[in-house]
């Protein structure tokens, strides 16, 4: 598709980038039957294509626009709409950038998105306050109570012991599912792996560039590359999914060669575990495996943990509609809980069809997502498994 | 092969219609009863026929309106093609035109398709005397409204049909007829677990306590299928041709007929013990009564009309019908007797 | 930029609008100012949730366009109907109003059929889909018209059963919009189009009646006005209801890749596959360009260095299948296929398929812009038509890719161009229209399955002579009186046919020189 950039546009490279991305729409409307959304609302502006297009409209006239800024916060950035189009739109970039627009163009930022901003990446805040939260739930406003569901878990830190792979902690896991990284930093000294871990790794930055606020993510970005100063050679290793989407972009978000050796550091832990052999820790279970949309259409990584899970020893069985999105996407949960909350029960009937023991998935916002509503057990799939014993 | 172009004579009468206000009644061979005409003139297409254009390897056959049937039937057979839905021949006649114009299907219904459905394009003389080509040659055309099947079921209500083509298959590789003693409750429901399994039945006619049921397609296909059946036995003399064309002897007296039809999953449950003959699946039942009394039928949406030697109900127009008539022959001059 | 209407309450102005509309039907290029109507808004937002009804001017844009980007046009209303309540207040409220009216199914057609018109409502079908019953001992399915193609063969799939018809945009597209265009797809060789798969449906018509066609029954004493609905492309009434007739899944089926060094070779095979009295359940053939697009998208191994390969699908039983594929191979390679290679594996066919019915999209890696063309030929005449196809190209000096239903004879050339480059546009616009031409001489059709919409209404004029058109224009009469519905789409004015060709001459006879030509 065509767009005529807005002449107060015409010497913005970001604008071009999103010019030439939507020049390779062909308005198929292929992206629609995939998007959570679209399926939801049945409604053209809540899908992909009609989102293409407002963007569109914000690139050829640069004006704040209501319409496509409350489209796009029903976005749930889980870019199915990217792994269905055939024709290669990167729809991920294209709302990035429309997202950052939208912010500037506005100016101002709701109460709520200023909160999330400031506690969910700030560790000891968020777990200050979520403790209070669970205290007196009474004052904690709907759309945020049934997320203080889980204790806080006790704070248990980990050893570093140097080597070239690098444990990301994350900053909600680390808060809320810590037993994660326990377990996986527990995996890999049995497989005799050594790794470190950094304690003045900040947020990836996610939180911010999905709300627009890109530069302060970048600055999340800056801080996490000097942290970490990697070297050539480094692996560093992300458990939650979604964190892990984010650490690839830094390269293309920052454009420098720190960035870029950084991004190509990033690993989903699955990635990197799949050279070795492990067993089941809960023997022959029948279980589900949710594969996050950040891992599925933002990492392009699938069925790769389904078959570490496979090999385990699991009884994995299938899901339908298995590219659809459980509704958490970061910020989403909060910030639209109704229709997240839609989301997940349509997840959660798919994943509940075959009657599974345990629900596994790849990232902590799906986890507590799906937790809160779920009886049966919803784990990472980390944590379901042991080292085989060498024979 | 009989073959000679009289459109220009036809259009001369229809144009001369148009002018004097006159009706007229279009006729093929006269074959289908409950059609005879009253119109002050007639038209007839018998003299329009011949093949106009047949490419076998094209699977596409052009035909003008007055052939009779049989002949085409004839020489498509000698390429080893057919008409699939195989329309009915009554009384050894019958033409082209009035195939189409009846739109009735034989026994290969359910299996095959409609005859509409296998129509790929017409021409025509509408009711202003214009002589008019819709749909064509080629298996998919959506280039304006589907007027050609539109005609197809019109009873000579919109005009004239000058010629047709058609979409042809090739004949299956090998055709058999399995008999049995069954009766009609029974038989529906062996029927009814055809339905959700790929089969290659092609043809089913139940009357008198008997189930006689059609296989046909690649021989290997038909063989593993009816190999399959218990108590049955083959037929090679059972023809098919006769329950289309009412040649079987449960057609051959003067009862009044009605036909029947019902919507899948239903069949004509015979409460008063008249005779019946049953094809497609169920859904279709030629039923004779003693009376020009109609035979009660139960169930939804059903369709009895009078067949034969019995006068059906007159039924209403309504209102789109009859603007679609209006449509194709503003004057009214063409079958006016006939309501569809 | 709010609303767009000022407070002028200018209906008489309006009326005449309309009436000028519904005569010389309005051109793509030719907006006519908008003058909108108070009293029509006014009676939706009172029959209507106020959510359902979009009016602002950036809630509207993105429906301006359907499948076809190159045709827009912004709306003056979208409508967005959940019940068949709302749809017949819509048809009342323009009825009563005059005010034009678009149907839109899930917008991915591809003859700019959905677009709307700036003084008119879009009536919008998507958020009426839910699937109503499954009568699986009977293998029908009865759903809401924005049900979209492929969700009816995954609701019936526990059951063993599918819908046949496939059409490429299967994944998007309405079965209303479907049913309005009477879609094909790559199955449709042997299990037929929309029109052979759809037993019933029920039409709201713009005079506020209710019409129920067909039904579970094999024949209708009554005229077959369901034919007359598939295909119409919405002229006639909007479908708020669709039977179809499902299949059973069949037991066997395999897919044949054949590789040829030559395009022509491989339409050649195609006709000799047909003329041998085999009946694939599909039969589709790619070019060069569509298979290394196709390719980069999917994956699945199609050879990207052959100019041109053909997919044939076999199904039935086991012993029927194998014998089928055996013939079809030995034709493939004497035709001069240099690889066949057979999958027979469900999952092994479905990824083959799946390459192809991305293809179109997919082409958009190829170039800016595609052009899509439909055109419909003999069987026998596909290698010359392409080799015409291929000289064109050079003429014009812009590349074709071509992917299409080669066993049902439709062409899809896809053009491909830049349309910020107004020479390109204007030859690309010229190059379809010299294509279309040539499938018409070849005994063919201008289209196949993607409908005549606003594309190709100048094409009408050379496939039907004015008698022809008027009769059409009669029958749409027969329903929509003010010709209030899709105004401007599918049948061209005879006017406008006199405009474009002067006196043009249909098959060799000037056509009734004694018709008034207004
Ligand atoms: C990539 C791609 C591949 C395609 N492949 C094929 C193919 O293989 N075969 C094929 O046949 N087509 C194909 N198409 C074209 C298109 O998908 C079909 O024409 C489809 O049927 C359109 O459905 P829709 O729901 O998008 O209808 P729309 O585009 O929204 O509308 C099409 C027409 O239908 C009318 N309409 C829609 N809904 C209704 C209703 N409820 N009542 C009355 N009128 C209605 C509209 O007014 C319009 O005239 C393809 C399109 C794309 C983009
Ligand atoms: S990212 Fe997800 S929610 Fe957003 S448009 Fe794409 S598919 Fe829809
Ligand atoms: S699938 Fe791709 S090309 Fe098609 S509308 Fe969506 S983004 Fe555009």
């Amino acid at each position: 598709m065509q767009v005529q950039l807005s002449p107060t546009l015409a010497r913005d490279d970001e604008a071009k980038r999103a010019k030439d991305i939507i020049g390779k729409c062909v308005h198929c409307g292929f992206c629609n039957a995939t998007c959570p959304t679209y399926r939801h609302f049945g409604d053209e502006l809540q899908g992909p294509r009609g989102r293409i297009y407002l963007i569109k409209g914000l690139l050829e006239r640069d004006e704040f626009n209501e319409t496509a800024s409350n489209s796009l916060s029903l976005c749930l950035t889980c870019r199915a709409c990217e792994t269905t189009c055939p024709s290669g739109v990167e729809y991920g970039d294209l709302v990035g950038y429309a997202r950052t627009t939208l912010a500037r163009q506005e100016g101002k930022t709701t109460l709520t998105e200023r909160i999330l901003l400031r506690v969910l990446p700030n560790f000891g805040l968020f777990r200050f306050l979520y403790r209070l939260g669970r205290m007196f739930k009474f004052f904690v406003p709907g759309s945020l109570r049934g997320s203080l569901y889980r204790r806080l878990p006790k704070l248990q830190s980990l050893p570093s012991e140097g080597g070239n792979v690098v444990l990301m902690q994350g900053c909600v896991q680390r808060s809320l599912t810590p037993e994660v990284v326990n377990h996986l930093a527990h995996l890999l000294t049995s497989l005799g792996i050594k790794f470190r871990v950094c304690s003045s790794e900040k947020c990836c930055g996610a939180l911010h560039l999905h709300l627009g606020h890109r530069e302060k993510a970048q600055a999340f970005m800056s801080a996490n590359i000097s942290a970490l100063s990697l070297n050539e050679g480094d692996i560093v290793l992300s458990t939650a999914s979604g964190c892990g989407s984010t650490l690839k972009e830094y390269g293309r978000e920052m454009g420098s060669e720190e960035a870029t050796l950084f991004s190509n550091s990033v690993l989903d832990v699955a990635e990197f575990l799949h050279q070795f052999q492990f067993k089941a820790r809960y023997e022959k279970r029948k279980i589900v495996f949710q594969s996050p949309c950040t891992l599925q259409h933002g990492q392009k990584v699938t069925g790769v943990v389904e078959q570490i899970l496979h090999r385990a020893g699991y009884n994995l069985c299938e899901v339908r509609d298995d590219n659809q999105c459980c509704g958490s996407a970061g910020s989403f949960a909060i910030l639209q809980s109704e229709t997240s909350n839609a989301l997940r029960t349509k997840k959660l009937d798919a994943l509940l069809e075959p009657d599974p023991e345990i629900i596994a998935t790849a990232n902590v916002g799906c986890q507590l997502h799906l937790e809160c509503v779920s009886r049966t057990p919803v784990k990472h799939w980390i944590e379901l498994l042991e080292v085989a014993d060498k024979t | 092969m009989s073959s000679g172009d009289d459109s220009e004579q036809i259009v001369a009468a229809v144009e001369e219609a148009y002018r004097e206000d006159r009706c007229i009644a279009i006729m093929g061979h006269g074959s289908k009863p409950n059609t005879t005409a009253t119109g002050d003139a007639f038209v007839c297409t018998a003299d329009h026929s011949g093949i106009l254009e047949y490419r076998p390897s094209e699977l596409v056959v052009s035909v003008r309106a007055g052939t009779p049937l049989k002949e085409l039937n004839d020489e498509l057979a000698r390429n080893g093609q057919m008409i699939a839905p195989d329309p009915p021949i009554f009384n050894q006649r019958g033409t082209v035109g009035g195939a189409v114009a009846s739109g009735l299907s034989g026994p290969g219904r359910p299996w095959y398709g409609s005859l509409r459905d296998c129509v790929l394009g017409v021409e025509v003389i509408n009711g202003l005397a214009q002589r008019l080509n819709f749909g064509g040659r080629v298996i998919k055309n959506v280039a304006g409204f589907d007027v050609s099947r539109l005609y197809t079921g019109s009873w000579g209500t919109f005009g004239v049909i000058l010629s047709a083509s058609f979409k042809l298959l090739p004949m299956p590789e090998v055709s058999f007829t399995v008999e049995e003693e069954c009766s009609d409750i029974d038989a529906f429901q062996k029927l009814a677990d055809h339905r959700r399994e790929r089969t290659t039945l092609t043809g089913t006619c139940h009357f008198q306590g008997r189930l006689f049921r059609r296989f046909a397609g690649a021989e290997s296909a038909v063989r593993s299928e009816t190999d399959a059946l218990e108590n049955c036995e083959l037929n090679d003399t059972f023809s098919w041709a006769d329950v289309r064309d009412h040649e079987l002897s449960f057609f051959q007296d003067d009862m009044p007929l009605w036909r029947a039809t019902f919507d899948r999953g239903e069949f004509f449950e015979n409460v008063d013990d008249l005779s019946s003959l049953s094809e497609w699946y169920g859904s279709l039942a030629w039923i004779k009564t003693p009376t020009e009394t109609p035979p009660s039928v139960r169930g939804t949406n059903i369709q009895v009309s009078a067949f034969r030697n019995a006068v059906a109900t007159k039924r209403s127009v309504t209102k789109y019908a009859s603007r679609l008539r209006k449509a194709f022959d503003p004057k009214g001059i063409f079958n006016p007797h006939i309501v569809v | 930029m709010k609303v767009r209407h000022a407070s002028s309450e200018h209906s008489s102005l309006r009326r005449h609008q309309v009436a000028l509309n519904s005569t010389c039907f309005v051109l793509q290029h030719v907006k006519p100012i908008a003058v909108p109507n108070a009293v029509a808004l006014e009676l939706l937002r009172q029959e209507l949730p106020q959510s359902s009804i979009l009016i602002d001017r950036n809630e509207v844009e993105p429906f301006e366009t359907d499948g076809l980007t190159a045709i827009r046009e912004q709306p003056w209303v979208v409508v967005l109907a959940e019940t068949v309540a709302h749809v017949r207040s819509v048809l009342r409220v323009c009825r009563e109003c005059e005010v034009p009216l678009v149907t839109r199914g899930a917008g991915t057609g591809l003859s700019g059929g959905a677009r709307p018109n700036s003084d008119g409502i879009l009536l919008v079908m998507t958020k009426m889909n839910k699937i109503l019953d499954v009568d699986a001992a009977n293998c029908t399915a009865t759903v809401e018209p924005g049900v979209t193609n492929l969700a009816i063969s995954e609701a019936v799939k526990e059951g063993g059963l599918y819908y046949a018809p496939d059409p490429s945009s299967q994944i998007a597209c309405s079965i209303g919009g479907n049913v309005a265009e009477n879609a094909g797809g790559v199955h449709c060789l042997k299990y037929g189009l929309t029109l052979h798969n759809v037993i019933g449906m029920k039409v709201q018509t713009i005079e506020g009646d209710e019409l129920v066609l067909g039904g579970k029954s094999y024949d209708n004493a009554s005229y077959d006005y369901m034919a007359l609905f598939v295909g119409s492309e919405g002229m006639l009434g909007v479908v708020t209801e669709v039977t179809v007739q499902l299949l059973p899944i069949p037991a066997n089926q395999q897919v044949l890749l054949a590789a040829f060094n030559e395009l022509e070779r491989a339409g050649e095979c195609v006709a000799g596959i047909i003329s041998a009295g085999l009946v694939p359940a599909g039969l589709e053939m790619m070019d060069k360009l569509a298979i290394q697009a196709a390719e980069e998208y999917a994956g699945v191994g199609y050879p990207t260095d052959a100019e041109a390969i053909l997919l044939c699908e076999l199904d039935g039983c086991l012993e029927e299948v194998e014998q089928h594929a055996a013939s079809v191979e030995d034709l493939m390679r004497s035709r001069g296929a240099y690889d066949v290679s057979i999958a027979k594996e469900p999952k092994d066919c479905e990824r083959l398929w799946r390459g192809r019915k991305a293809a179109f999209p997919a082409a958009g890696r190829l170039a800016p812009d595609y052009y899509c063309m439909d055109g419909t030929i003999p069987r026998y005449e596909i290698g010359r038509v392409l080799r015409s196809i291929s000289k064109m190209s050079d003429r014009y000096g812009l590349s074709v890719a071509n992917v299409f239903h080669a066993g049902d004879g439709n062409l899809h050339p896809l053009i491909l161009f830049d349309a910020s480059d107004k020479e390109q546009m204007r030859k690309a616009e010229e190059f379809g229209g010299e294509i279309l031409e040539c499938c018409v001489l070849a005994g063919g059709t201008i289209t196949g399955e993607h409908g005549v919409g606003i594309e190709k209404i100048d094409q009408m004029c050379s496939q039907f002579s004015d008698v022809e058109l008027d009769q059409f224009h009669r029958l749409r009469e027969a329903f929509d009186q003010a010709k209030l519905m899709n105004p401007g789409k599918a049948i061209p004015t005879l006017a406008r046919c006199s405009e474009l060709g002067g006196m043009h001459v249909h098959r060799g006879a000037l056509p009734h020189p004694e018709l008034e030509r207004f």
